[in-house]
């Protein structure tokens, strides 16, 4: 165990992690360890995470973290926020979590504009139970329930903040980002901070790999993430309402 | 009988429990097997419980105790070590596991060097039959026949695929049934892996690669820049090969700490 490397906020009982190897949420979780470190909110943070791959940060910081059924990290969130509304709270949950079994909570707490900050890493299928086809799966794209490729009849692919910026607040922060660029990760996990700070919702996409059901190396995770770039629009979503 | 098998993911724990299952099964024994698995491919153990009784008494589907535990890599002790009691007798591959690991309320360590002799023989995947050769030997009640029969009905699609592949089983059986028990103090376990953290210094700059956290998935060579990394022969903690960095062409730009996922690997410009 050396942990010279690892963020300050890291729970050294929990390492190594329990993350496949070359998985986008240790990328992620990485990152957002050394912007609590610089933020300094170890003890301010609550962390929320939902069933699927991001149960695996049970046990990962060391702070205050709640880990919900499945879908509902959002409104677990927004409950920690109301007792407790001057530190910041982040529901961290995967593309199953806040686009399928929790698209209505997602939607909701952007419509009352809760001022929470939720992380969304879309791998583009349900991960944690052997990878079956989820809204975010890419047409033509195999996995275990569309092993021929999805068909388009199942829609395209599924694009959260495009659609949750109907019932978001204009104040709301909504953007879409890329484990293809963690140095964008400190920018947006600050403005989406602040932005509860100010009262605000505040919504991150994060496009991940999943190198274990997508059956890809390094080479081939990083080149099917560029594809889905195209598709999956970066940069801020302008909330509407 | 309380038999556990542990090992990494991989190891070919399950198919080792299905064929002695099957064996128990045509020795005309009562059997079950439990298998426990979930995250192997995240890196967590692989374990499997059987109970084998005469015909007119019950198995457990769930024991705490174990009459015999099978360990085939050190990570997976800590998921045994409860079953394991002063009657228990351990089997273990002495080539990769150190003595010193195992708990010390064991009745009986029994160690083969099974890595060994499967690079040797050039067994490759059929290691688990290997072991399942040396695990027969303390099961007299389920008889050769039986056991060889099933290895041939449990693995009938792969043999079928390539028949190459039994004759591979017969041998890595054959090797495990008539292996040399580890002698207790040959402490040479040549296939441990090492996890010390590598450290290398030139040209004003200082590499730092840490195996006990490196999980093997390459980023980090495919990402450099310049091509300066590329996969060593050296194992990490999830017996995968962990990288290694030609300072001389690396730059130090920070790109593979950037993406790292373990926090295992900086070049820092002195």
């Amino acid at each position: 165990m050396n942990n010279s490397l690892m963020p300050k906020s890291y729970k050294l009982e929990s390492k190594p992690h329990l993350f496949c190897p070359g998985c986008g949420h240790a990328m992620i979780l990485k990152h957002l360890g050394f912007f609590i470190d610089e933020r300094k909110l170890v003890d301010k943070i609550s962390f929320v995470i939902d069933i699927g791959c991001s149960l695996l940060a049970w046990n990962f910081y060391d702070v205050s973290t709640v880990q919900a059924h499945h879908g509902r990290s959002i409104p677990v969130a927004t409950g920690i926020k109301f007792a407790d509304p001057e530190n910041p709270v982040i529901a961290y949950t995967g593309d199953g979590g806040a686009y399928a079994i929790g698209l209505q909570s997602l939607i909701h707490a952007a419509y009352r504009n809760d001022p929470i900050t939720v992380i969304v890493v879309n791998n583009t299928n349900y991960a944690m139970t052997g990878g079956q086809m989820a809204p975010t799966t890419i047409v033509g794209e195999k996995t275990t329930t569309s092993p021929s490729g999805k068909n388009i009849k199942y829609g395209d692919h599924f694009l959260g903040p495009e659609l949750v910026k109907k019932t978001a607040n204009k104040s709301a922060y909504l953007t879409r980002t890329s484990v293809s660029n963690p140095n964008n990760f400190k920018k947006v996990f600050g403005r989406a901070i602040d932005n509860n700070q100010s009262g605000n919702f505040s919504m991150i996409e994060i496009l991940s790999l999943c190198p274990t059901n997508w059956k890809t190396n390094a080479e081939a995770s990083f080149s099917t993430l560029t594809s889905f770039e195209k598709l999956y629009p970066l940069g801020e979503i302008k909330a509407e309402r | 009988m309380n038999i556990t098998i542990a090992g990494e993911g991989g190891q070919g724990v399950q198919t080792i429990a299905e064929i002695l299952a099957n064996a128990a099964f045509l020795s005309n024994l009562n059997v079950s097997y439990l298998p426990q698995f979930g995250v192997e491919q995240r890196g967590a153990p692989s374990v499997a419980f059987i109970s084998v009784a005469l015909k007119n008494q019950s198995t457990e589907l769930k024991f705490d105790q174990s009459d015999i535990v099978v360990i085939l890599r050190d990570r997976a002790i800590i998921e045994v070590k409860n079953q394991i009691s002063p009657n228990t007798m351990v089997i273990y591959d002495s080539s990769t596991i150190k003595l010193s690991s195992l708990p010390k309320n064991t009745g009986n360590l029994i160690g083969f060097k099974a890595t060994d002799i499967s690079v040797e023989r050039s067994l490759g995947k059929s290691y688990n039959i290997l072991i399942l050769g040396f695990i027969s030997r303390f099961m007299p009640s389920l008889n050769r026949e039986s056991l060889l029969d099933s290895v041939n009905k449990v693995l009938g699609d792969k043999i079928n695929e390539n028949s190459k592949i039994k004759n591979l089983n017969d041998t890595a059986f054959e090797c495990g049934a008539t292996a040399k028990v580890s002698e207790k103090n040959d402490r040479n376990t040549k296939y441990a892996i090492d996890l010390t953290d590598i450290k290398d210094s030139k040209n004003g700059k200082e590499l730092l690669i840490i195996p006990s956290e490196c999980k093997g998935c390459l980023i980090c060579a495919y990402k450099c820049p310049v091509k300066a990394i590329t996969v060593s022969d050296r194992f990490g903690y999830f017996g995968n090969l962990v990288p290694k960095v030609d300072l001389e062409q690396c730059t130090a730009c920070g790109i593979c700490n950037l993406f790292c996922p373990d926090t295992a690997i900086k070049i820092t410009k002195k």
